[in-house]
């Protein structure tokens, strides 16, 4: 029992982090350009397709992960030039559209390129292997991806609370105007932010992929939305909120399939979305947001 | 230093600025004063480069170059040193108030003059020392007016556009920000002034000029208009 309850948590931590790290960056971007990024979740997409031809052409694991972080940062970017920026200023519903066009040409381009066949993708053997710890143990791939995401985090609460980019970012989201007239290019700003949180996207898309070991060009659709409603469990347009949000929600999903009888498991996402429903209720804030402003 | 010729601005479908022309020397406290409406925080969201005008001029000269307002970005505005405190204060609440304050400082790239000024802003307004560290929105009104202050004097003004400053406040702070605008002026900064307590405004002012429906219809030193009757029956609560 106890091997099993183990075995569930850091299964649902892996799969916790996978969310965190598409929601921290979910956040930032609703946070400095109010807009729901629906296309957002197709940077896991491309993380994970990026991957693959990166080991292809035989790049060695470690500098892969860098790679895919600067993929994930230059799509962003681009995402944000061309589709966000002339968007400024236009009402949320128009913008709302715009990032349902980006995200269904993002995957029809994906799909005409790559076809809709999907691919093995295989961290190599030793990433695969489990680890023993006193008479319990974990798939090691688990426990890299909870550590670099942990890792991932902790460097993004440092740019953001500790040096002057992450101060302008935070006051941008605040108060566009007051940034302005600080002196700070908000578009720059607003730059790093669609660069920082779709790096964090692209590198789950990697995870993803070594942890379910298949990919397609499709499958960004379901961490988008998980990650729309960890943000929201969390408290949409505050970062650790969206990483609790994660976290909390990758739990879940494992421990509902882990825990009730084998013939609910086919509904692990209703129970996701009810208990989604369940939070709204109780605190419609979020949880992790003080509920009488808008946000922290 | 700073020269406004003839500025026409549009928002949406109103004409809110008809052929504004107005002059402010260096060293001088100038004061726009004016009824809710007229136009007078368009002027200073215009001069900072956050509204850009349908036509006319305006020039800003600060240590003998000169930069034009009209097309400037506003991180350049603010490089040169035309500083906007923005009406409503506009704090930045969820940071922390030393972290507004480093914000005023954001385009600057001389930490030991940062350093200093920082210091002459907390000698300034004590009470910034004392918060540091807490949310800048948990403060008061004239503790968050102080702030918005402070946070100018970061930018290291050559001229600061100051909207509306005693706006909400308790008349023992109005008195205080008065007192330090006063200082302000004393120590060299160029001061444009906006204010509905125009009574405040012309006691202080070198320069003035009212602004009606969009239009400067009056311009002139701050004593003489605070003697004009026209002023006087609008502006100064009509006492003959």
């Amino acid at each position: 029992m106890t091997q099993y309850l183990f075995q569930q948590i850091i299964n649902g931590l892996a799969l916790g982090s996978l969310y965190a790290l598409v929601a921290i960056g979910f956040s930032m971007i609703y946070g400095i350009v109010r807009l729901i990024n629906f296309a957002h979740g197709d940077l896991v997409m491309i993380g994970s397709f990026s991957t693959l031809a990166l080991v292809a052409a035989g790049i060695p694991w470690p500098l892969i992960l860098l790679f895919v972080l600067a993929v994930g940062a230059m799509a962003g970017m681009m995402i944000e030039t061309v589709v966000f920026r002339p968007m400024r200023g236009s009402s949320q519903v128009t913008g709302f559209i715009a990032t349902l066009a980006v995200s269904i040409a993002i995957q029809n381009s994906a799909l005409m390129v790559l076809t809709g066949q999907p691919r093995n993708f295989l961290f190599p053997a030793y990433m695969r292997q489990r680890l023993e710890l006193g008479g319990v143990s974990a798939s090691l791939t688990d426990i890299i991806i909870i550590v670099l995401t942990l890792l991932l985090i902790a460097g993004l609460f440092l740019i953001v609370y500790r040096t002057r980019l992450g101060t302008a970012m935070r006051a941008t989201a605040e108060n566009l105007t007051a940034a302005r007239l600080m002196g700070v290019a908000v578009n720059r700003t607003i730059l790093a932010a669609f660069a920082i949180g779709s790096a964090l996207a692209a590198v789950s898309g990697l995870f993803w992929g070594g942890k379910f070991g298949q990919i397609d060009p499709l499958l960004g659709f379901v961490p988008g939305l998980k990650a729309f409603v960890a943000c929201v469990i969390g408290g949409v347009g505050s970062i650790g909120g969206a990483m609790m949000g994660g976290y909390i929600l990758g739990l879940a999903e494992v421990l509902f399939v882990g825990l009730l009888p084998q013939e609910y498991s086919g509904y692990r996402d209703t129970f996701v979305f009810l208990l989604l429903i369940v939070i709204l209720l109780v605190r419609p804030s979020g949880l992790f947001v003080r509920q009488s402003g808008e946000r922290a | 230093m700073l020269e406004v010729r003839n500025l026409n601005v549009v928002r949406g479908a109103t004409h809110v600025l008809k052929d504004v022309s107005l002059t402010v020397r260096e060293g001088e406290l100038t004061a726009l004063i004016g009824a809710n409406g007229a136009g007078k925080s368009t002027t200073l969201l215009t001069l900072s480069g956050l509204l850009r005008p349908k036509s006319g001029e305006i020039r800003f000269t600060a240590d003998g170059s000169e930069l034009d307002l009209a097309r400037a970005s506003s991180e350049k505005i603010v490089r040169h040193g035309l500083i906007h405190c923005p009406e409503g204060r506009q704090i930045f609440q969820s940071l922390t108030v030393a972290e507004n304050l480093e914000m005023g400082a954001y385009t600057r790239k001389d930490p030991g003059q940062v350093k200093k000024d920082m210091e002459r802003v907390l000698t300034l307004f004590p009470i910034l020392a004392e918060r540091s560290d807490i949310p800048a929105g948990s403060m008061s009104g004239g503790e968050q007016m102080m702030l918005a202050i402070g946070r100018a004097l970061l930018a290291k003004p050559k001229m600061l556009l100051l909207d509306e400053p005693s706006l909400g406040l308790a008349p023992q702070i109005v008195e205080t920000i008065f007192d330090v605008i006063e200082q302000l002026k004393e120590t060299g900064v160029t001061i444009l002034l906006i204010e509905q307590n125009a009574a405040m405004a012309l006691d202080i002012a070198d320069q003035a000029h009212v602004l009606e429906n969009g239009r400067i219809v009056l311009s002139g030193s701050g004593a003489e208009l605070a003697a004009n009757d026209r002023v006087r029956q609008s502006y100064l609560g009509g006492a003959a």
